[in-house]
């Protein structure tokens, strides 16, 4: 049993008819908000090419290195937020919270960024020093390493989130290609819905295929955060051992998708009146392990800080010094804030778990701390004038972002937004058929003095 | 003797199931019915026949195939031309790991979408006998069958309460 809203009544629930009808509605009518919206985020973009291309000019030798630092930072941050949201819906489904049916196809959505994420890899890669004479995972590897098998890796996991994306929306593109107005729009969503009709066979097909694309995201998304700060951060800061970093960004990767997707569904609420989707329920639900990854988030900080501590190797003293005490002590003390402190205080409160604005003040200011301590992590790493030495030394002097870095990371940012938005005009944002099934599941119940929600399980 | 396929539109899923237990009933064998839904039902809910699928095959070969893939390559690449450094193994291990685990999840993402594919019947071109209520929560059972049992199946959907019933020709 579960009571999840205040005002539950004996009502009758939306029926699949409903449902299917309001979310066709909104798909088939996005309105001049979305496009107003569609425009202002395609300059943005444009002007994130801008930067980009003045970053080009400047060029890649070791000199320029540092240029690149919120390049890759950028991209850090879009791998550890956008396309981290796959992991929620894979997640969810996995363990089948039933809650997860109105927010799984938002998440999902996001895999499109992959692509975003594929294409700035190369840039940033062209940007790294050579492996040689120095600490890297790939131990001098001369087979095409870092460069091939971090392009192999991240597109791996582009192409996983694209099949999810595509194999669990087949239903919903059905349901468009059959209720949309004839249009050349119409035509390519009755493309991609590849003739779904929905029969017994297919649904089991669905079911079975959407768990392993899930879970194979699950498995995916670990090995690109290692490469990502391996490869971009780790290997750059001589002095820098770090055995449990990866798993630092994995958990860190979690926080930023749960705030992620509580600042989307926000949002959604907000601008596309999206309210009977995304209610208290599912905001209250994501706060729970929003707080448990921003524990986690101090956990695994402190325990590599606490091993630099001890440790008070030349070495580790200097790199203490460049990413904890001095040069980037102002964007950890945000990071710390917005990632643990602030998340603590506020969702230990009840009334503030068990409501929409407070799960999304927090999600919001998560996402920012993470973007803080990528720069943290990745300008530090970048600026730094030789990786090869085995001592840091000097240690490189606090970066701040000039104009093509913020055209790079305002463009970036709402590159991915514009992506998402881009795909729900093929994809509608709320998954019709996973609500349909969930509504089925669902009945309301006197339970001595009030009402209660019984939900079956279906497996 | 050509088939004919009809389908029975309902709006109640429970007539749906009403419909599924008559054919049974009349003799049609569970393996020429097919239910359609715009949403997917617990297994048996409509007593269907359950499709036999292997679906968990093509991963499992995908990932096999991807890891041999990644082992040949690295393996190969470095026993084909040998470069000792400072007289350590000459295979490293740590970097095989992580292009061997790529290769692992490439070969399963792929072979996934195939056996996706392959299982369900996709694409098709023609959508055969379809209503497009079905993506709106109506429940089309299908019903392949004899031409000459075609009224005796048309009457058993019938008499479940279907709101329409289709035909066509095989």
């Amino acid at each position: 049993m579960h009571n999840g809203e205040h005002e539950l009544t004996a009502g009758p629930l939306p029926t699949h008819q409903d449902v299917a009808r309001d979310v066709l509605g909104r798909f088939q009518d996005l309105g001049h908000r979305y496009w107003g919206w569609v425009t202002v985020l395609a300059f943005l973009f444009i002007l994130g090419i801008v930067g980009f291309i003045i970053r080009l000019t400047e060029g890649f030798d070791d000199e320029n290195r540092a240029n690149w630092g919120y390049f890759v930072a950028t991209l850090a941050f879009i791998v550890t937020t956008f396309t981290a949201m796959p992991v929620i819906s894979a997640g969810l489904r996995l363990t089948k919270a039933n809650w997860r049916r109105p927010l799984t196809r938002v998440t999902e959505n996001m895999a499109i960024t992959g692509l975003l994420v594929v294409l700035m890899l190369i840039p940033a890669l062209i940007a790294l020093p050579t492996i040689d004479g120095r600490f890297s995972i790939w131990f001098e590897f001369p087979l095409g390493a870092p460069g091939v098998w971090d392009v192999i890796g991240y597109g791996t996991l582009a192409l996983i989130g694209l099949a999810l994306l595509w194999g669990v929306a087949l239903p919903d593109l059905a349901a468009a290609r059959d209720h949309l107005p004839a249009s050349s729009r119409q035509r390519v969503i009755g493309w991609l819905s590849l003739g779904w009709v929905g029969g017994v066979r297919q649904w089991r097909v669905l079911y079975q295929g959407s768990l392993l694309a899930g879970a194979m995201y699950l498995l995916t998304y670990p090995l690109v955060q290692t490469l990502m700060i391996s490869d971009f951060h780790h290997g750059l800061i001589p002095g820098l051992k770090d055995a449990i970093i990866p798993a630092t960004v994995v958990v860190n990767g979690l926080q930023g998708a749960v705030g992620m997707t509580l600042l989307t569904m926000y949002l959604m609420r907000r601008l596309g009146n999206y309210e009977k989707y995304f209610s208290v329920e599912q905001f209250w639900a994501l706060s729970k392990p929003l707080l448990a990854f921003s524990l986690l988030w101090f956990y695994f900080w402190w325990a590599s800080f606490i091993t630099f501590w001890y440790g008070r190797q030349p070495g580790e003293s200097e790199v203490i010094r460049l990413l904890v005490l001095d040069e980037y002590r102002g964007a950890l003390m945000i990071s710390f804030f917005l990632n643990f402190i602030g998340p603590l205080v506020a969702l230990v409160w009840n009334p503030v778990r068990r409501s929409v604005w407070g799960p999304a003040l927090v999600g919001t200011g998560v996402v920012i701390g993470a973007l803080v301590n990528q720069v943290r992590l990745y300008v530090s790493a970048f600026s730094v004038a030789d990786p090869s030495q085995h001592v840091l030394h000097p240690r490189p002097a606090t970066q701040w972002p000039d104009a093509p870095d913020l055209l790079i990371m305002v463009g970036a940012i709402s590159g991915c937004v514009l992506l998402f938005m881009l795909v729900s005009k093929i994809i509608p944002v709320v998954s019709i058929w996973e609500i349909g099934e969930g509504l089925r599941l669902v009945k309301v119940r006197r339970y001595m003095n009030r009402y209660v929600r019984v939900i079956a399980k279906s497996h | 003797m050509a088939n004919t396929k009809l389908m029975g539109l309902f709006q109640d899923p429970e007539q749906a199931a009403g419909a599924m237990t008559k054919l049974k009933e009349d003799g049609f064998p569970v393996e020429d019915l097919d239910v359609y839904s715009g949403s997917p039902f617990p297994e048996g809910s409509f007593g269907e026949h359950e499709p036999e699928m292997r679906l968990f095959m093509f991963p499992l070969v995908g990932a096999l195939v991807g890891f041999a893939i990644g082992l040949l390559w690295t393996a190969g690449t470095q026993i084909s031309y040998p470069l000792v450094t400072g007289g350590k193994p000459l295979l490293s291990i740590p970097p095989m790991t992580i292009i061997m685990y790529e290769n692992t999840m490439l070969g399963a993402i792929i072979f996934t979408v195939l056996g996706v594919l392959f299982e369900s019947r996709l694409p098709r071109r023609n959508l055969g006998l379809y209503d497009d209520r079905i993506t709106e929560g109506y429940i089309g059972v299908i019903v392949d069958c004899p031409e000459e049992r075609a009224s005796a199946a048309e009457s058993a959907l019938q008499s479940a309460g279907a709101e329409e019933i289709k035909k066509e020709e095989g």
